[in-house]
């Protein structure tokens, strides 16, 4: 449908995707008289019938633009008068169809805003980007790259070149250091920049010396105040939304929010971590990263500015079954798992940078659905010679000794044990794995490592009572065995630097997903989180009134026969296409 | 409801519920003098009265100290049903004591506790008050709830002794021996948190300065029995929140709403 417009190349991309289109191309378009694009885009329409989206926050930016007709900067009025015929064009075109604007016009444009909407639009579609800006390319194509997002279609970002074509982003010839220059002097507006591709931090072993010193703080910071980000963007303090003990979340618009420090939480050690994570952006979303430096009116430091959160804190509200059915009615055995993976995957894609969360820890996490969660508190995690300074017993290794968080540099290994836990507790809602008769203090279990769950033969006999030990006959073989052999001691994946990491776990989480139908055939509460009595064994019901020995049951046992007779029918027929295909060969 | 039902309901909730427990004990003085106007200000009708040994004028009007105590207490249960942390964790029983003592609210999910017993100060003019048998009866409840966590694999944090009086103990001196000395010992051992609060002008800060080796006894401010509460509920719902430390930290921020200092 291109023929001689130098589309070509592009056809197939943009026939097939929704075409998104960002302010900077819109001026560049004007600026450099490129009327053609807009004929090739109603060349486009003609085939698809899509409209090209034009997010309304950019309409917006265009008209902030155009306002500056006046301004005693040549800049500013060049600028200006391209905006304003940008906009008459978006206007001309809206009219036929060809552009269709969408969002709230109130709003202004706010990165997170946009990457979420631009991450939901992905769920359905192939997008098309097209931008100059190559901080937007690298931030879009981050989401394409990132494996712990899911179920992301195509995403092509394209730039206007010169010639009016649409040509793909080339990142080396656009190093950090460079002042890109896509035709415009200035970007028309500020965004925090995309994560460096293959960035990892430090690993360290070793503690950094900055000293925890208090910074001065003049007086204390109050909703209302406006202060200011390290890229001297001001930013007004709204409503508190949480608080916790190092200080409070206040809403800042745009679907931000600004922690503020208490004081005593304020020191040098702090200041400079917050500036190696600012510096070193992490872009996944969900993961509520420092975005920028925030500082009063005399240039204290007080805090940073994140992309706000929602959902329902994990930590009760899926550790208790009365607020679990509230707020996660309908919620199986199956969002329980997709919860899990998600979760990793997130933990995952952290870790992969030599991020390590530190202080795993239910209160940290907010649910929105199974596949989309927020991390929050992030300036606790352990970043290069940064220790990670709070914890929580129930999540603490048993060979940890330190008793000052703010001191321990936590390892790998460390963290796999907290990442065992919380799954176990999402899978056996709010239970601590080393809980069980005869128990002590949390403390006191883990060092213990006495894990009270049966496998198959092996049954410690002090299950606590209750559910739990249902829940537990129910999940998938596997699973347990992995629980099993990370929580029992002297058992295979028991020590540092032999537990299961985020990726193995996604394996086993997955696995359990697939087996999940086969398993609900087999016994109808393998779906249900709050089964009331053993799985069944060979059509027979365990009672576990008596404390009767657990046989392990033969869960997917029967899955694998089926899988093992299965795979053997594929190879056979394999078999014989390969025979059929030798004996056309030959004759 | 049939006993049997109820013990039923009582392991149900027990079991089921995987929060870490804090056992809460309130252990409070429901001796005569409990009666005294708050803070002094009821106009007072001419009668004399005595309660304690001590003379007294009779009040008509004003608050007395048992009802502020009871208003406080019903502001502690409704703070605690309302954060979702804290209500699944926290778990009350009540001990009362003057010429003897008594458990009137046993351990129990919070949400079934629904009627909190009011206190009735007792009118026994010889105004006694059996502090360390309070005491015992208080610990014993809290061991007995502790081993029943134990038992059914709940796990728990240290439990808390709440000791309120305004008076000076007067029971059976072996008894308040014992009382201590277990006290001194749990505290050691840190498997117990006291806090010991002085009611009224004449409260026996020294007796419970014997009931709580480590923490000082603090004196409640007239009128400020809903503040007290407002702080010990604060302290449950951070703890409950905390899930990890034994330690509770106060600040002098925190109590100067209340205490005086
Ligand atoms: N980005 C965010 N958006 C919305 N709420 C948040 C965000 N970050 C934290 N909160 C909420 O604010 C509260 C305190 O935050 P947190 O960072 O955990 O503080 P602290 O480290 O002081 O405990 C938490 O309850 C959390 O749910």
């Amino acid at each position: 449908m291109f023929e001689g417009t130098g589309w070509e190349a592009q056809e197939r991309v943009l026939k097939n995707s929704r075409v998104l289109i960002d302010t900077c191309s819109l001026i560049y378009i004007e600026e450099h008289h490129l009327d053609k694009v807009w004929e090739n885009f109603s060349i486009l329409h003609k085939y698809t019938n899509k409209p090209i989206i034009v997010p309304a926050s950019v309409v917006n930016e265009l008209d902030k633009h155009r306002k500056k007709k006046i301004s005693s900067d040549i800049k500013d009025r060049t600028l200006a008068q391209y905006a304003g015929k940008a906009i008459d064009r978006l206007v001309a075109m809206q009219k036929e169809d060809i552009v269709q604007i969408a969002g709230d016009p109130q709003k202004n444009f706010a990165d997170a805003e946009f990457f979420s909407a631009f991450y939901d639009l992905t769920q359905n579609t192939n997008v098309t980007l097209i931008t100059q800006d190559n901080a937007l390319a690298e931030g879009v194509l981050g989401i394409r790259n990132n494996r712990a997002l899911k179920y992301v279609k195509k995403i092509n970002v394209r730039k206007v070149n010169q010639n009016g074509r649409l040509q793909t982003f080339y990142f080396d010839e656009m190093l950090r250091s460079k002042n890109p220059d896509f035709g415009r002097g200035k970007q028309p507006f500020t965004r925090p920049e995309g994560e460096r591709p293959g960035h990892k931090f430090r690993f360290c072993t070793k503690t950094t010396d900055i000293p925890d010193t208090q910074l001065p703080l003049t007086e204390s910071v109050q909703k209302g105040e406006m202060l200011h980000t390290d890229d001297k963007q001001a930013v007004i303090l709204g409503e508190i939304v949480g608080s916790g003990g190092e200080g409070s979340i206040f809403d800042i618009g745009n679907n931000q929010v600004a922690k503020i420090y208490a004081h005593h939480r304020l020191t040098r050690r702090r200041f400079e971590k917050i500036k190696l994570m600012i510096a070193n952006p992490i872009r996944c979303e969900g993961i509520c990263w420092p975005l920028h430096m925030l500082y009063n009116a005399r240039d204290e430091f007080v805090g940073y500015t994140m992309a706000r959160a929602n959902g329902h804190v994990l930590d009760p509200n899926l550790f208790n079954r009365t607020l679990l059915e509230e707020k996660f009615s309908g919620w199986t055995r199956r969002e329980t798992i997709d919860l899990c993976i998600t979760i990793l995957e997130k933990i995952s894609y952290l870790h992969q940078r030599n991020v390590l969360l530190g202080d795993i820890n239910a209160k940290n996490i907010l649910i929105v659905s199974p596949q989309k969660v927020f991390f929050v508190d992030t300036d606790s995690y352990q970043i290069e010679d940064f220790p990670c300074p709070v914890g929580t017993e129930e999540f603490k290794a048993p060979e940890i000794k330190a008793t000052q968080y703010s001191e321990l540099l936590r390892t790998f290994g460390n963290e796999y044990f907290a990442i065992a836990v919380l799954l176990f507790k999402i899978m056996l809602p709010g239970k601590h794995p080393y809980s069980h008769q005869g128990g002590g203090s949390v403390k006191e279990n883990i060092q213990k490592m006495d894990f009270p769950y049966a496998l198959k033969e092996k049954s410690n006999h002090n299950a606590p009572e209750g559910l739990w030990r249902y829940i537990w006959s129910h999940m998938s073989y596997k699973l347990k065995e992995a629980f099993y052999t990370t929580f029992q001691k002297d058992e295979e994946h028991c020590r540092e630097n032999k537990r299961y990491g985020p990726e193995a776990w996604i394996e086993l989480f997955k696995h359990y997903r697939n087996a999940l139908p086969k398993m609900a055939e087999n016994d109808e509460l393998a779906l249900s989180l709050f089964p009331d009595r053993l799985k069944k064994n060979d059509g027979q019901y365990y009672n576990f009134k008596n404390d009767t020995k657990i046989t392990e049951l033969p869960d997917e046992a029967l899955n694998r026969s089926e899988n093992k007779s299965s795979t053997n029918l594929r190879d056979i027929l394999l078999l014989l296409v390969w025979l059929y295909i030798f004996y056309r060969l030959i004759h | 409801m049939e006993q049997y039902e109820l013990i039923k309901i009582n392991k149900e909730d027990l079991v089921n519920n995987p929060a870490p427990r804090i056992p809460v004990c309130l252990c409070l003085d429901t001796s005569g003098s409990m009666n005294t106007i708050d803070g002094g200000d009821g106009v007072v009708n001419g009668q004399i009265v005595e309660i304690d040994g001590k003379k007294y004028r009779a009040s008509t009007t004003g608050v007395s100290r048992i009802d502020r105590l009871n208003e406080g207490i019903k502001h502690l249960f409704e703070t605690i049903r309302n954060d979702d942390s804290a209500r699944f964790s926290v778990e009350i029983c009540m001990v009362k004591f003057d010429s003897k003592a008594e458990c009137i609210l046993p351990f129990a999910n919070i949400e079934r506790q629904v009627e909190i017993p009011e206190l009735v100060a007792s009118n026994d003019a010889q105004g006694n008050s059996f502090m360390g048998e309070g005491v015992n009866l208080a610990l014993d409840l809290l061991e007995a709830r502790k081993q029943e966590y134990k038992d059914s694999g709940v796990d728990y944090m240290q439990p808390w002794l709440i000791l309120m009086t305004d008076g000076e103990a007067n029971g059976s001196q072996i008894v308040q021996q014992q009382a201590i000395e277990r006290i001194e010992r749990m505290v050691g051992n840190k498997k117990i948190v006291v806090f010991p609060i002085a009611i009224g002008s004449d409260a026996g800060i020294d007796t419970l300065k014997q009931f709580s080796p480590e923490r000082q006894p603090l004196k409640l401010q007239d009128m400020k029995y809903n503040e007290f509460f407002q702080f010990i509920s604060n302290m449950m719902i951070a703890k409950s929140n905390s899930g990890d430390g034994e330690k509770v930290r106060i600040l002098l921020s925190d109590i100067k709403g209340w205490a005086e200092i």
